[in-house]
């Protein structure tokens, strides 16, 4: 899986929210909003490509996580981005 | 000639040796004119010279082509160079263009047919550029109708059509002690840690080309309804309610970051709200009450006749005593 490039992740006031950039997304019209965990995510895969089980690793490596509970919310948080125009 | 003037603080420069197109010119940017003497402080934002006919760029490739008005606007760029060509809208035939550097700052122009059709273009690169360049200057150029009261201004903001400026129209002849800032495009900037809204040269139908700043209240979308409410919103969502009405360049990223800093700025300082309204008197009425009695209601929270209903409809608000600061510097 790889992130589609061209998206900024900003602060807003305490929140992450990715901003389509550049022109790649010009026709974007969207801001995205991501919680901690998604953003924590998002910042260290964007520009890799990468496998669910590297976001199982990099959730269980951050936070106090079951690996199969870590599984379950990356493949559901995959599915979301893929959906949403933001992964591929 | 040159012509110095000051828009929203930032220094910008007119050369023309066009007499007819300075006179035609003047109303608009007369009020923000100065002597250089008295602006060589001032670091310049741009300059922009009218030049004879020059020779397009070279493998210039285009990044945008878009309506603009009664004309077609071509952005193109070289590493170095924009380039903004003009077309009559009919037979696409070019009748002006500019070439300036990535940051806006020197830039060059031809100009060709009427008087009208000159001082349309000229003009139009000017906002432009000012648009352009101020993106990293903490100043946004902003698609919005303006009006100041008590010291305090409100931005109404929506897409064409919707009725910005009727909604500011209504607060001008049913809310006592108001005044038209701008009628469709202002700039707004972060200076000592205020928001401030500047009158600008470029007002959209209304001649409304005053230089004159206020501190900004709120930001309002509008949004048209069967009945009157006004909501306010949270970080995110006034983030997203305010990018699509700030000018820029998208595609440029370092500019457009600078923009979405300055926006995050405005978001954490200034309330961004929801209205719903009709185009009738009460919209002016309930919008105007509920900003004024903004304490205690928090974001996201509803505040008008549909929800919370905290007022009545066609609630006559007391005459207020007029203040003669509100909207001036």
């Amino acid at each position: 899986m790889q992130l589609k490039d061209g998206f900024g992740l900003r602060d807003v006031c305490g929140e992450k929210v990715l901003v389509p950039e550049g022109l790649e997304n010009i026709d974007y019209s969207r801001i995205i909003n991501l919680n901690e965990t998604a953003a924590y995510l998002w910042e260290n895969l964007v520009g890799k490509e990468f496998e669910i089980e590297d976001m199982v690793d990099l959730l269980c490596k951050e936070y106090d996580v079951p690996a199969d509970v870590a599984l379950n919310d990356c493949n559901a948080l995959a599915k979301k981005w893929i959906e949403a125009g933001l992964a591929k | 000639m040159i012509k110095h003037c000051i828009i929203a603080d930032l220094h910008i420069v007119i050369d023309t040796d066009d007499r007819e197109l300075l006179n035609a010119l003047a109303p608009r940017y007369a009020p923000f004119c100065h002597r250089a003497s008295d602006v060589t402080e001032v670091p310049v934002l741009f300059a922009l010279h009218h030049t004879e006919r020059f020779e397009p760029l070279a493998n210039a490739k285009v990044m945008s082509d878009f309506e603009c008005q009664e004309s077609w606007c071509i952005y193109s760029e070289t590493d170095t160079m924009v380039q903004i060509t003009l077309q009559d809208f009919h037979t696409r035939e070019d009748i002006a263009q500019m070439q300036c550097s990535k940051d806006f700052g020197e830039a060059r122009c031809w100009l060709s047919r009427s008087i009208n059709v000159r001082e349309y273009c000229y003009n139009n690169f000017l906002m432009m550029l000012f648009a352009f360049a101020s993106m990293d200057k903490q100043t946004l150029l902003f698609h919005a109708s303006v009006v100041a009261r008590e010291g305090k201004a409100y931005l109404f903001l929506a897409k064409s059509g919707t009725g910005k400026s009727t909604h500011s129209t209504l607060w001008l002849k049913h809310v006592p002690g108001c005044e038209l800032l701008n009628d469709d495009n202002p700039a707004v900037g972060v200076r000592d840690g205020k928001v401030i809204v500047y009158g600008t040269p470029w007002s959209g139908k209304t001649a409304c080309y005053r230089d004159v700043r206020c501190e900004v209240g709120a930001f309002v979308r509008i949004n048209r309804e069967k009945t009157c409410y006004l909501k306010r919103l949270v970080s995110v969502q006034s983030f997203a309610c305010l990018l699509p009405s700030c000018s820029g360049v998208k595609w440029d990223k370092r500019l457009y970051r600078a923009q979405g800093d300055t926006i995050t700025m405005l978001v954490s300082c200034v309330p961004v709200c929801e209205m719903y309204c009709t185009p009738y008197r009460e919209a002016a009425v309930v919008c105007s009450t509920s900003l004024g009695a903004w304490d205690g209601v928090s974001e996201g929270e509803g505040f008008g006749v549909n929800e919370r209903s905290m007022k009545p409809y066609g609630v006559t608000l007391p005459p207020e005593p007029q203040d003669q600061s509100s909207a001036n510097a």
